[in-house]
């Protein structure tokens, strides 16, 4: 492999250093009228701000979905218990025991019979 | 110049910071006008084409999917602006180059500098677009290789052989070109 670096300092910006400040000057005027347009522009803001949002809407579903349903299946175990005390307490009034099959049906639905 | 990464810069400028947009620009107009000088083999217009695409950038800096990445999307835009330029064969927005004060050597030191230039912009235009680029931005530019392996998106060998073989063939074509041991 050639290791040997050309000496193309004749194509360098910087020989004219005048010119090249003018052209970095005048690249960065330019920029400043981009970038004042930008402070202004309340939709540029918004734009700058929808990753970020994105991001958090996304790590808040993560989080929140495993919750809720958390919370339903103890939810569900709630009813379960309060429809086997309902039928429970039916079947204690009329002085009988219930059968399996009603068992099973109320801890199925948490409903009385 | 900043230590704060291209991330950091885009992030602030699409915040409208102006210094940040200063600082990707001290840090990537020259490649910029590399890219544009590879592509144009004019140096004039390749000032005016690396402006035109640092406002560009500036411009879309939204559509900055990979912000890690700005300097290689940058040289994208670099590129596509100097390869407009050349199709349309018109100037684009030019800077006034007789307004330009700047500190000129003697007529005959001129005249040689033009020269040189001329002859190196002579031979660089035997080679492909490509190994220009990677030469203008290795050897002007003091760009390593993995940084142009990553900002051109070329594999690292591709960039040896093409820096290999670039060199080979300005140095057939200018023999007199002096030599720098690479650092």
């Amino acid at each position: 492999m050639d290791e040997r670096r050309l000496d193309l300092s004749a194509l360098d910006p910087a020989r004219d250093a005048g010119r090249w400040r003018a052209v970095m000057d005048s690249t960065l005027a330019r920029v400043d009228d981009v970038l004042l347009h930008r402070r202004q522009d309340p939709l540029a803001l918004i734009a700058g701000w929808r990753r970020p949002l994105l991001a958090a809407a996304a790590a808040a579903v993560v989080v929140l979905v495993p919750v809720e349903l958390l919370l339903e299946r103890r939810e569900a175990r709630v009813e379960t218990v309060r429809g086997l005390v309902a039928v429970s307490t039916a079947w204690a009034q009329e002085g009988r025991a219930p059968t399996g099959a009603e068992l099973l049906r109320a801890m199925d639905t948490g409903s009385a019979p | 110049m900043t230590g704060e990464t291209d991330a950091q810069l885009v992030a602030r400028v699409r915040r409208g910071d102006r210094a940040a947009a200063g600082a990707l620009a001290e840090r990537y107009l020259r490649a910029c006008r590399a890219v544009a000088l590879a592509v144009t083999g004019d140096p004039s217009d390749a000032d005016d084409v690396c402006q035109d695409a640092f406002v560009s950038a500036m411009e879309r800096i939204d559509a900055c999917r990979q912000p890690e990445r700005f300097g290689a999307w940058l040289m994208q835009i670099a590129r596509n602006h100097a390869r407009d330029h050349l199709r349309a064969s018109r100037p684009v927005l030019s800077i006034d180059r007789m307004e330009i004060a700047s500190a000129r050597a003697s007529p005959a030191v001129e005249a040689e500098r033009r020269d040189e230039q001329a002859r190196l912009l002579e031979a660089l235009k035997e080679l492909p677009e490509q190994r220009r680029e990677v030469l203008l931005l290795h050897d002007l530019e003091g760009w390593t290789h993995r940084e142009i392996a990553e900002r051109l998106g070329l594999p690292p060998g591709t960039v040896r052989s093409h820096l290999h073989h670039a060199r080979r063939r300005v140095r057939d074509l200018l023999p007199e070109l002096e030599e720098e041991t690479d650092g």
